[in-house]
């Protein structure tokens, strides 16, 4: 605030409000010709955007661009005159065509992420003046709302911050070795330097694997704790099994919160927020936070100082599934409906993913996940590279990423994912969710780096979805989950096989089996999904939408989930992304195609490793695909977004890669 | 629906399509039991066993009773060390005569293997008698599902495979036969068992250091 109180301004505030739209993005060398994006990193373009064709109002219309600070919006919407981050206001003149006539670079130079501050990214919003009074007033256009900046520029969180240490935030750390004098009850914890001054700080938990070491974990205890959090990594009881060791959890959790005075002279006390709680977990570790959460849904006794409400977030590290869906009416594995995150290495030779192990099958854990899913997998990462304990990777197979690539990618996504699922932080929505090839933190590695492929999976928990096709509460390929028909070109329909994502023998090799190189199911799991493969020929799928499912106005994306299949020779005749397109229609035949290549990513070949089989390629990798539905509508298209009558997958030469067989799952319409 | 059927819509899509085949099915696997390998495999060779005795006692987890423990042997092993090597997956559970042992440490490539197996205290000695003891690596599993039958069926199988007491190693380090005494689990890591890893297993020094914390 400036010169008058904010309840001043905001009773002078000129009442109408302003049209919003998006604006703030980046430029694609195809249609839709622009992606709308919520985050930027530090120094990279930003572009702006407007459309005519889809939005008249803005034809041939002269603006004034202004981009403001977020927190001061409220100012400007008060009648505080106008006045851009970037300088000077950028003059731009619409014409009559679409984005791809009216896109502009920003200098966006001077905008800055966040900097002393733990909360990533800092929220600029762009506000496009059209009456030219340097005011904002009903006749302008904003991206951005009173919730949200219309985007956010986000500082580098990866790289190291102070010669000689680990730390990537503001705030020095503090490590301290606590012993809780019981068995198995030893623990590693890093906290800011400057606690004392900060308040409570969510407490992040990290249970390391068998023959690991609870010292392990410096890469993420001083990576977290310089941004604000309480890590506390514990040793950990796993040679007898999962059991022990999601005791091993539980108790060190509860020891913490309840015995804080005693650690460090009572440096904690006051500090540790028991209600915001991250377990992260490595392979048998990985798996024992999942079956520790499961205890406290049951009512475990042992945690005394937390409930199981205060568990915010599960991740496992490359985990086992011991216990499987569980059996004989116990439980197996399963996290329930609490966010879960799961990091996958392609070369484990640990927790490897072969077909012929069930419990070093990564990707079940997350299957039988209820609430929020996130997957992260790196080709050429091994076990070993999870931890910094130095040693052995655990890792076969080409082109190994070792701890040097592997942990700053972990640093690029561990933070974004704490901060937006404990503190829904919309700055880190798009390190979750835009393909890696498009968009990852600064001080990650970068795309050219060799050997670095990083696969992500998001999947909404279920209020944030509606499903279009599961392919597995409707078996028939016929007919998807929603009730529509699904139809297949004459030579793609003989090739659909929906059934359970599992490989059913013991080997990746090319076998007939339709489910080769499928890991995402183990025994009892129902996760199901559908295969396909077209060959030299234009083929499409289409999945009808019901009556009174049609109107899409309310979601913001179209996504879904696909993988190349190993080793197949429609896979191998084609190594690299695989490309097709997604095409929406409404009744009055409107249609509106999109390559999903036209974002920078594609679905990833498999990790050409070896063994589990004859040949080359691992388990079938999945990655998501998410498409923002009013791109289906840009630079004219007379697509109605409120009567969508299908969605179709096209595939083929004239539609991407000529040759090709995958996995598709989570036929999905999703509201962020 | 405005003016077309959504199938004549989509029929328009492309010249031809069929209705695709029918769901596969096939039935789920079953969890497959654990590999046995070669297992049981008695190629056990005793360096150095060291009797203890807690004040107070701790719970051994590595079987399913998880009895309460407050004395037994820490014993130094030579075996093979793809046995001894750490895996998150199945391990060989390693057997003393009638009891599963804890492994205390985890040799990457040495085969030197510290363990921890509980027996009772009569008289001021643990009632152990190791020269007169099978010590083997019994059929994959997790530790704390192995229970007194099971392990009765491992020591059976042993037998019939052959296995007999232990053998001393070339380098082998008499021990006191008094106990040495700890108060507490906690004493008994932190002294006798980190000082038997460091002169065994110096390479696991983070392992050392960090039994050490106190």
């Amino acid at each position: 605030m400036r010169a008058l109180p904010l309840l001043l301004l905001l009773l002078a505030s000129p009442a109408a409000a302003q049209a919003t739209r998006e604006i703030a993005g980046k430029p694609l060398g195809r249609y839709p010709h622009f992606q709308f994006v919520t985050s930027f990193n530090e120094g990279e373009p930003i572009d702006l955007a407007f459309d005519p064709r889809a939005d008249p109002y803005l034809a041939k219309r002269a603006l004034e661009i202004y981009v403001v600070a977020h927190e001061e919006l409220p100012e400007f919407r008060a009648g505080r005159k106008l006045e851009s981050r970037t300088g000077k206001a950028l003059a731009v003149r619409l014409n009559l065509g679409g984005v791809l006539e009216n896109t502009f670079r920003l200098d966006g130079g001077p905008l800055r992420g966040g900097a002393a501050t733990t909360v990533l990214g800092r929220g600029y919003d762009v506000i496009a003046d059209v009456n030219h009074n340097a005011r904002l007033d009903a006749p302008d256009v904003i991206d951005g709302s009173d919730a949200r900046a219309g985007f956010y520029v986000v500082q580098d969180f990866v790289s190291f911050k102070r010669e000689g240490t680990k730390e990537t935030g503001p705030f020095s750390v503090v490590e301290t070795l606590f012993f809780a004098g019981g068995q198995f009850q030893r623990q590693d914890i890093y906290y800011p330097a400057n606690i004392a001054e900060l308040g409570e700080l969510p407490l992040v938990v990290i249970s390391h694997g068998n023959g690991h070491n609870y010292q392990w974990y410096d890469h993420i205890g001083y990576h977290l704790a310089s941004w604000g959090y309480v890590v506390m990594s514990h040793s950990n009881n796993t040679g007898p099994g999962i059991d022990t060791a999601s005791t091993s959890t539980l108790r060190n959790t509860n020891i913490l919160l309840n015995r804080t005075v005693e650690v460090d002279g009572g440096a904690l006390v006051g500090h540790i927020d028991r209600h915001h709680i991250v377990w992260i977990g490595h392979s048998r570790g990985g798996e024992g936070v999942v079956w520790a959460y499961r205890r406290m849904l049951n009512g475990d006794p042992i945690p005394t100082a937390y409930g199981v409400g205060d568990i915010r977030l599960v991740s496992s590290m490359a985990p086992t599934d011991f216990r499987g869906s569980g059996f004989g009416g116990v439980f197996g594995s399963d996290v329930g409906a609490v966010p879960y995150h799961l990091w996958t290495g392609g070369s484990d030779n640990d927790v490897n993913g072969c077909a012929n192990c069930d419990i070093c099958q990564t990707f079940h854990l997350l299957e039988r996940a209820d609430g929020l899913r996130l997957s992260t997998s790196l080709h050429g990462a091994g076990h070993g590279d999870f931890h910094d304990g130095g040693g052995s990777s655990v890792a076969a197979g080409p082109c190994l990423l070792r701890r040097d690539l592997t942990h700053p990618i972990m640093r690029g996504y561990l933070l974004p994912l704490v901060q937006f699922v404990l503190d829904g932080n919309p700055a880190c929505r798009d390190f979750l969710t835009r393909q890696y090839e498009e968009f990852r933190p600064l001080g990650a590695p970068a795309l050219d780096t060799p050997c670095v492929s990083v696969d992500l999976m998001f999947l909404d928990e279920p209020g944030e979805r509606r499903v279009i096709d599961d392919f597995q509460s409707e078996p028939a390929v016929g007919r998807s989950s929603s009730g529509g028909e699904v139809l297949a070109s004459a030579g793609l329909a003989p090739t659909l096989v929906e059934g359970r994502l599992d490989d059913i023998n013991a080997s990746f090799t090319e076998s007939g089996d339709p489910m080769n190189g499928m890991t995402l199911a183990g025994p009892g799991d129902p996760s199901a999904g559908l295969v396909l493969e077209w060959s030299g020929a234009d083929e499409f799928l289409s999945f009808e939408l019901p009556a009174g499912q049609r109107d899409l106005s309310g979601f913001a994306r179209l996504s879904f989930r696909a993988a190349q299949v190993t080793r197949d020779a429609l896979t191998r005749a084609e190594l690299g992304d695989l490309d097709f397109e997604v095409e929406l229609a409404d009744s009055d035949l409107h249609r509106s195609t999109i390559r999903i290549s036209a974002y920078g990513g594609g679905i990833e070949e498999p990790y050409l490793r070896g063994g589990c089989g004859e040949g080359n390629g691992w388990g079938n990798e999945f990655e998501s695909v998410r498409i923002a539905l009013d791109d289906f509508r840009r630079d004219g298209s007379a697509l109605d977004l409120t009567d969508v009558v299908a969605v179709s997958f096209l595939f083929g030469p004239s539609h991407g890669s000529a040759d090709g067989r995958i996995g598709l799952d989570e036929l999905v319409l999703t509201r962020d | 629906m405005k003016k077309l059927a959504v199938v004549a819509l989509l029929a328009l899509l492309v010249v031809g399509f069929s209705v695709g085949r029918g769901l596969a099915s096939r039935p789920q696997q079953t969890r497959a039991p654990a590999p046995l390998s070669s297992l049981p495999d008695g190629r056990v060779e005793l360096l150095e066993a060291v009797p203890f005795a807690l004040d107070t006692p701790f719970v051994h987890e590595w079987r399913a009773e998880k009895p309460e423990v407050s004395a037994g042997y820490l014993l130094v092993l030579k075996v093979p060390p793809e046995l001894a090597r750490p895996r998150q997956t199945y391990e060989a559970v390693l057997y003393v005569g009638d009891q599963t042992a804890e492994r205390c440490n985890y040799p990457e490539e040495s085969g030197i293997l510290v363990a921890l197996v509980p027996a009772p205290l009569v008289d001021g000695h643990v009632d152990l008698d190791l020269a007169q003891t099978p010590i083997w690596f019994g059929a994959l599993e997790l530790p704390e599902r192995v229970d007194a039958p099971r392990i009765a069926r491992e020591r059976a199988q042993a037998l019939r495979a052959g296995i007999g007491p232990v053998k001393r190693g070339a380098r082998f380090v008499a021990a006191p036969a008094a106990p040495a005494f700890a108060r507490d689990r906690g004493e008994l890591e932190a002294t006798y068992l980190a000082d038997l890893i460091e002169r065994w297993s110096p390479e696991e020094s983070d392992l050392v250091s960090g039994l050490r914390v106190r």
